[in-house]
């Protein structure tokens, strides 16, 4: 990879890589000495999630330290790990990606070049991927309302994660369309599979793309497909929101996309997430019935669009459904488990692949229009 | 009967044309023009055309006077070029002679290209307009919401008959609708006509323009044989589709796309469902004609001297041509030339807003232009086209159809030092596009314009250029060499096998049995290699009570050629060849 990209360095020195396979902004502490020897060999470590530990590692296990605020953790270098929202953004960084913390650093970015040169597709979902990751805290406190958790959890997950996810990738597009030097139409904003795949008879991929013209290249959804309905979960009114993923998706969809505007929707979008996330946290539990109703509704007949909806609308279904297992509450849902099962099935990649290769939209749709309530 | 009727148009036309005849050879040629109520040239493409019309040879724009007349209509074609030629004698070169039996040109063209006689051998250009009324065309006219048997955009390829000529719909809101009255004339409804490949050959538009078109003289006149090329062209509108170069300029047209004429197939209609354009290779695509004349090689003795003493044609004259040299070796290398050539034309012209003028509207970045299979693959990890060097430079950067910049080394070094002037014209292309994800429009439309005069010059120099026999094994090892030298994509891995077909058949080296059962081995093959495989349809013509059928192209037996493709065992086929050269 780093020989296709005309690299100075191999990978495992180069800032560029090591900005996500190791820490955030990397290049900024590499160049300020303060990086222990051989750090970039533990990877991703304690480190990199939870913060630099000079300021707090001799304090952190005195038992004074419990009755400091999170702020104060802060201020001695401490990241809060705890809350949903703070935890969704510490992941989201490397895992949507970045904008450099400090002028000039390269950020976290993933783009397109990347991807051509053989990097691994970007397809986060934070309930997903925190359900999927080997807990390495005492996890029952996370459903636990007397340490600040909720038994919803993992539904209180997947809002938050879509929200703080969306976030983080408006960041990125702003950041990509406002720095000149980055290359411009950015192809990791667009449907990776709206392009990437054999081109075969008998078929019309031009419905229900909704752009403008057929053979356009459809704005890449991923992260903005269910967050009208994650802000409904979380009483945010979405319908400014779902206006501004229209207006950036017409911007994004003309053939030599506007960089200032596509900047300028972006950041008025960012933005505005920003003041909702700072109520999400802390709310009463989340109506999961009506959720799932709102879902099947609404989401489940854009799923015949693109494999991003199908997917999107898969996971979210699933953190419903663990959810319920965690409430204990699965029979009053049917076939809801075999039916994940089953869509699980056609949204897989085969064996060797990297794309959705039989993904078939109507027949996905059919499956997740038979769940019953 | 048919030859009494004959006998009696022959003398009414002697008698009517020895006029016309006189005007010619007095070189005057300037009659008023009748005003035929067409739809005027549009202005850019008279300021193109005339701005070249003073340039001796290479031409940079469509030829002179290229639709600026009318048709006359293949019905006047068919009666001689028909069931032989039933005339009188002709005086050719000073000797008197039966045309028939000469054979100089075939007399059986028209039943060849419209498969009257012979339904297998049929022409698709016969049925390139039937096919815009069958099912995919439909569906494709609703996706576009346009209908496209009588769509501008589509007609300008799919007849031979020129688009600027046809009159607008003027119920339809649509600028791209022209009327349907069209689909009355008979070189609409029969694709593409005579005079699609050969040049209208009816009087002048315009005024301004000589009046006399190519009929008239190519009929009657003795000396039109040995007259030049360009003589025909300028002074009769006539195509030359003799001199390789401006044929495969004429096919590529069509087959690769040209802003001026309106040929453009774009992202859009793909998406609609347009088949891909194959890469063209244009001897192996005129093979596949099936062709309607008589090829030099089988001319009889008697006649191609008589020709070469007489002629005035420079790629014949002075002693050029010799029966053993390579001729069609010759074609492949040049129509190489002039595909790259018209190719990078297309790719520069799309750069600029000169599309708005001649109803292409294609946007900028016309995506058609670049590589379709770059993007439109599945993911595989791991995959050939990321262990190779990325064609663009920079990984995941959208890059040109690689196929046409196949050969190009092979040709030009028959040429001498142009290799190392083509490599330089051909990095400014590569930085334009690496500028920017689809290039830096101006500079891509600078270098493209550049690269496209200066391939076609080359062209017109190579044509000039035969090719001794002992030369074809050593250009037949070229070609393997550079096939196996690089990882090839689909498009590119074909021309080369077609090349070597091609080659062969002309060489006789390693017969084309032994060749594909290497290539292509039959149960195993790699390619879809010859075209006119498709799918048996029908198409309701209006005006014709029977369904016409037509062949479509087969997409779902197409398609899984270029899924299926596999580098290395192309390769490695290829180096067997190689081997088998030695």
């Amino acid at each position: 990879m780093a020989k296709a990209l005309g690299r100075k360095k191999p990978a495992h020195e180069d800032s560029l890589c090591l900005n996500c396979h190791v820490v955030p902004n990397h290049d900024r502490a590499a160049a300020t000495g303060l990086l222990p020897e051989n750090f970039v060999s533990d990877g991703v470590s304690c480190e990199s999630c939870h913060g630099p530990a000079e300021g707090w590692l001799v304090e952190h296990y005195r038992p004074e330290w419990r009755e400091k605020s999170t702020a104060q953790k802060a201020r001695l270098g401490m990241k809060d790990t705890r809350s949903l929202v703070a935890r969704a953004r510490l992941c989201a960084e490397c895992h949507v990606g970045s904008v450099a913390s400090a002028k000039g650093g390269i950020g976290q970015d993933v783009y397109h070049d990347l991807y051509a040169a053989s990097h691994p597709p970007l397809i986060f979902e934070f309930s997903a991927y925190h359900a999927s990751l080997l807990h390495h805290w005492q996890d029952a406190r996370d459903r636990d309302p007397r340490f600040g958790g909720s038994p919803d959890f993992e539904a209180r997950a997947w809002v938050v994660g879509q929200i703080v996810s969306a976030q983080s990738s408006l960041k990125l597009l702003e950041h990509r369309a406002s720095d000149p030097h980055r290359p411009w139409p950015e192809f990791a904003e667009m449907d990776c599979f709206a392009c990437h795949h054999d081109l075969k008879g008998g078929q019309d991929r031009t419905a229900n793309r909704g752009t403008k013209k057929p053979g356009d290249i459809p704005f890449r959804t991923w992260y903005y497909s269910m967050l009208p309905r994650a802000l409904d979960s979380a009483e945010a009114k979405s319908d400014a929101v779902s206006k501004s993923i229209q207006r950036l998706k017409d911007i994004m969809e003309r053939r030599a996309p506007n960089r200032k505007q596509a900047a300028a929707e972006a950041a008025g979008l960012h933005e505005h997430l920003d003041r909702i996330l700072e109520r999400v946290e802390g709310r009463e539990r989340l109506d999961l019935d009506r959720l799932y109703s709102n879902i099947r509704e609404k989401d489940v007949p854009r799923v015949k669009e693109s494999w991003d909806n199908a997917a999107q609308v898969f996971l979210s279904i699933a953190a419903l459904e663990n959810t319920w297992n965690d409430l204990k509450v699965t029979a009053t849902h049917g076939n809801l488990p075999s039916t994940i099962d089953s869509v699980r099935q056609e949204l897989r990649f085969p064996r060797g692949f990297l794309s959705p290769v039989n993904f078939d939209g109507l027949k996905t749709f059919e499956k997740l229009n038979s769940l019953r309530r | 009967m048919m030859r009494q009727l004959t006998k009696t148009r022959s003398r009414f036309l002697l008698l009517g044309v020895a006029l016309l005849l006189l005007i010619w050879i007095a070189g005057l040629g300037c009659s008023p023009v009748t005003g035929s109520g067409r739809e005027p040239i549009p202005k850019i493409v008279r300021e193109n055309v005339c701005a070249v019309a003073g340039e001796a040879k290479s031409f940079a724009a469509w030829p002179h006077g290229a639709y600026e007349r009318s048709f006359k209509g293949f019905f006047a074609c068919r009666n001689c070029h028909n069931n032989g030629y039933m005339g009188e004698k002709a005086v050719v070169g000073g000797v008197e002679v039966d045309l028939d039996v000469e054979q100089w040109v075939l007399y059986r063209e028209f039943p060849i290209w419209s498969g009257e006689n012979d339904k297998s051998g049929k022409d698709k250009h016969v049925q390139a307009y039937a096919v815009l009324l069958n099912e995919r065309s439909k569906k494709m006219g609703k996706i576009l919401g346009t209908q496209v048997e009588h769509d501008k955009r589509c007609l300008a390829c799919h007849t031979g008959y020129p688009v600027s000529q046809m009159p607008a719909d003027k119920s339809a809101k649509s600028e791209f609708l022209v009327s349907t009255e069209i689909q009355k004339k008979l070189d609409v409804k029969f694709g593409v006509t005579c005079e699609g490949c050969h040049g209208p050959a009816g009087e002048g538009i315009d005024k301004g323009m000589a009046n006399e078109g190519w009929f008239a003289p190519h009929l009657l006149s003795n000396s039109w044989r040995f007259s030049t090329p360009e003589k025909k062209r300028k002074d009769f509108g006539f195509w030359d589709v003799r001199s390789p170069a401006s044929r495969t300029k004429i096919c590529a047209s069509c087959h690769i796309g040209n802003v001026e004429l309106g040929r453009v197939v774009t992202h859009e209609m793909y998406a609609a469902g347009h088949p891909p354009l194959p890469g063209f290779e244009v001897e192996s695509f005129i093979k596949q004609m099936p062709i309607h004349w008589n090829p030099f090689a089988n001319k009889s003795k008697e006649v191609v001297d008589r020709f070469v003493k007489n002629t005035k044609d420079p790629i014949y004259a002075d002693g050029r041509y010799k029966k053993e040299n390579l001729h069609r070796t010759n074609a492949l290398l040049v129509g190489a030339l002039v595909s790259a050539s018209e190719y990078f034309r297309l790719a520069g012209d799309l750069c600029d807003e000169k599309g708005k003028e001649h109803a292409v509207l294609a946007r900028w970045p016309e995506l058609a232009v670049f590589d379709c299979y770059a993007c439109h693959h599945e993911l595989k990890g791991p995959s050939w086209r990321q262990v190779r060097k990325p064609p663009a430079g920079i990984p995941g950067r959208p890059f040109l159809q690689e196929w046409n910049m196949v050969l190009l080394d092979v040709a030009l070094a028959q040429l001498g030092e142009a290799p190392a002037t083509y490599k330089k014209k051909f990095e400014s292309i590569r930085q334009a596009l690496n500028k920017q994800p689809f290039g830096n429009r101006e500079a891509l439309k600078t270098s493209a314009a550049d690269a496209a005069n200066w391939l076609y010059a080359r062209a017109e120099e190579l044509e000039l250029k035969p090719i001794p026999p002992e030369k074809g094994s050593i250009i037949m090892k070229e070609i393997a060499k550079r096939a196996s030298s690089e990882i090839q994509d689909y498009e590119s891995a074909r021309k080369y096998v077609w090349a070597l077909e091609v080659v062969d058949e002309e060489v006789k080296r390693l017969g084309v049995k032994n060749l594909t059962a290497t290539l292509n081995p039959k149960g195993n093959e790699m390619f879809l290699l010859d075209l006119r495989e498709g799918r048996e349809a029908r198409a309701a013509v209006p005006g014709e009570k029977v369904a016409r059928p037509i062949i479509e192209v087969h997409l779902e037996k197409v398609m899984p050629f270029f899924g299926n493709y596999d580098p290395t065992l192309f390769r490695e086929r290829i180096l067997g060849i190689g081997k088998l050269l030695k």
